[in-house]
């Protein structure tokens, strides 16, 4: 585990996270859960009067409101202005997305700003910002560490199991999915315990080769 | 003495810590759960039962019939009998896991007392030949079926526990007690086959060989020409038989040509059987005993001839006494002279 905190100089506080999630309390209360592999930094000089961050990664924030001082998030390409709310920020090389759980969000890019209400999700890909439903139910799986599966594919529930462990998991070529569907909720379970629930249920064959999990063999 | 009970002590927790955490491991089988229906579908049961109790369940819909109604008493049960009620026609394993989940895994699926179709393929035990045409029947029903050309067959309307019985020739029959809707069946080839007689049955018909007696005293006997008469001319009578040209020429049988016929005297063959261009034949009445013309069907010792066979049997002669005749007519003049042999 490795999880840093620590004062570069006299007033930025700089979070990393590489294996392992973890929460970042903030000076003014606001609690923000960080995914692996995320770095966050304080980017303003009294934070309690300037309440401006930055942010790559993967990052689900929970903002103490305060009227007199909003709570701005620099993300690569966009900027998020809120004063208090719930929201998730991803980010990776190219694209954005921001979903609302609670409250208000503004969203700005280059001269365009979007104000995003609870429920909104956007995507934004290299600048162009796309506003689409949002329909994975599992979005937030990463953070409370609930992975629910509701009468999926394997294949898609497979998929969700390696975006929600962070890890790869592959089929042999061979393997017949077709009409194999599982329902299951995973809370807060190893991947090792996951994998050998899926075992139990469906009789999958699997084994790790390097950091790749492959599984061999499938009874539906 | 107080030292040992000390132990005791000590014993008698770590062995009520044990059944604790046994109990805690079996704890989601045992909780409590009242249906909020009465009627409806299994996987709606499973989604009450996981809104109304604190466990979670995982199964795959891939191995039961999630849409299939099921009723449920207005009772408490326990988890384990709601989840084994609910798939009593299915071989149900249920495991038990941390955070209060079920895993219920469907092996097999019972078939009931429904009626259902079973099919699969009729194959060759040795050689995994798919056999056509192989009888399926269904035991005490009088109905069955038959193999497709690809060895396929389907039977439907059966039972659990119903009985067929699959053969083809060659083949030893099986009796299958059948329990699922896909049922393979292999034949072990049987070529050991007892001694077969064939007898003829008291009453049966004598089937034709073809063959035709010219009775030499019938009305077709008077038929004769310049009143001669002529056996050649009497099978001309006979179905299928004519002669080539008015009056003349040879026996033309079913479209044959005359040296199509065999001719035999007592078992030799003839060439030129007419006199005077077929005014008359070489078999002379008086002498003539029997004759039969064969029109298809020959008996093999006749090899050699295509239309048909005629033969011709002669009169052994008279035994007792001497006997004689002379007759003539237009066509010309013969004597008639039979005798015992001499000696």
């Amino acid at each position: 585990m490795v999880w840093q905190k620590y004062l570069t100089d006299s007033y930025t506080t700089h979070y990393l996270t590489i294996d392992t999630n973890q929460l970042a309390n903030l000076p003014d209360n606001s609690i923000v859960s960080l995914d692996r592999g995320t770095t966050l930094d304080i980017i303003s000089e009294n934070f309690a009067q300037n309440r401006a961050l930055s942010l790559t990664g993967r990052a689900y924030f929970e903002v103490v409101k305060d009227v007199q001082n909003p709570f701005t998030v620099m993300l690569p390409q966009g900027k998020i202005t809120v004063l208090g709310t719930q929201f998730n920020i991803s980010t990776s090389d190219n694209i954005e997305e921001i979903y609302v759980t609670e409250g208000h969000v503004r969203y700005e890019i280059e001269d365009r700003s979007f104000d995003l209400k609870a429920g909104d999700y956007i995507k934004v890909l290299d600048g162009d910002v796309i506003k689409v439903a949002m329909n994975d139910a599992n979005y937030l799986s990463w953070k409370n560490g609930k992975l629910v599966l509701k009468d999926v594919n394997i294949s898609t529930a497979v998929k969700s199991l390696a975006t929600h462990y962070q890890s790869k998991i592959t089929f042999l070529p061979d393997v017949a999915l077709k009409d194999c569907k599982i329902s299951t909720t995973l809370d807060h379970e190893t991947l090792t315990e996951a994998l050998e629930e899926l075992s139990i249920l469906l009789s999958i064959e699997y084994k790790a080769v390097g950091d790749k999990i492959v599984i061999s063999d499938i009874n539906c | 003495m107080p030292k040992l009970r000390g132990i005791a002590t000590i014993l008698y927790i770590i062995g009520l810590l044990l059944i604790t955490a046994s109990t805690a491991h079996t704890q989601s089988l045992s909780l409590l759960y009242t249906p909020s229906y009465g009627d409806t579908t299994i996987i709606a049961f499973l989604g009450d039962i996981e809104r109304n109790t604190d466990v979670s369940l995982s199964y795959s819909t891939s191995q039961f019939d999630a849409y299939s109604r099921v009723e449920l008493a207005r009772k408490t049960f326990t988890t384990e009998e709601v989840l084994r009620t609910l798939f009593s026609k299915y071989k149900v394993i249920l495991t038990e896991r941390p955070n209060k989940k079920i895993i219920v895994s469907v092996n097999d699926y019972i078939i009931n007392t429904k009626y259902f179709t079973t099919n699969g393929y009729i194959l060759d035990s040795d050689s995994g030949e798919k056999l056509y045409g192989a009888a399926i029947y269904h035991m005490g029903k009088d109905r069955g079926t038959y193999s497709n050309t690809e060895g396929f067959y389907s039977i439907s309307n059966i039972q659990k526990g119903d009985v067929l019985r699959v053969s083809y020739i060659g083949y030893r029959d099986e009796f299958i007690s059948v329990d699922t809707s896909s049922l393979q069946v292999q034949l072990s080839a049987d070529l050991e086959v007892s001694t077969i007689i064939i007898t003829q049955a008291p009453n049966s018909i004598n089937p034709s060989t073809g063959g035709d007696v010219i009775d030499l005293n019938s009305a077709s006997a008077k038929v004769n020409i310049l009143g001669e008469k002529d056996l050649i001319h009497m099978a001309r009578q006979k179905a299928g038989v004519y002669s080539g040209s008015e009056g003349l020429g040879g026996l033309i049988v079913r479209g044959g040509s005359p040296d199509q016929n065999l001719m035999l005297l007592e078992g030799i063959p003839m060439y030129a059987t007419n006199h005077m261009a077929d005014i008359s034949s070489i078999f002379m009445e008086e002498a003539t005993r029997d004759a039969q013309l064969i029109k298809g069907g020959f008996p093999s010792r006749y090899s050699g001839r295509l239309s048909s066979v005629l033969e011709v049997n002669l009169k052994d002669g008279n035994q007792e006494r001497v006997k004689g005749s002379v007759s003539a007519g237009l066509p010309g003049f013969k004597a008639f002279f039979a005798r015992p042999n001499f000696g």
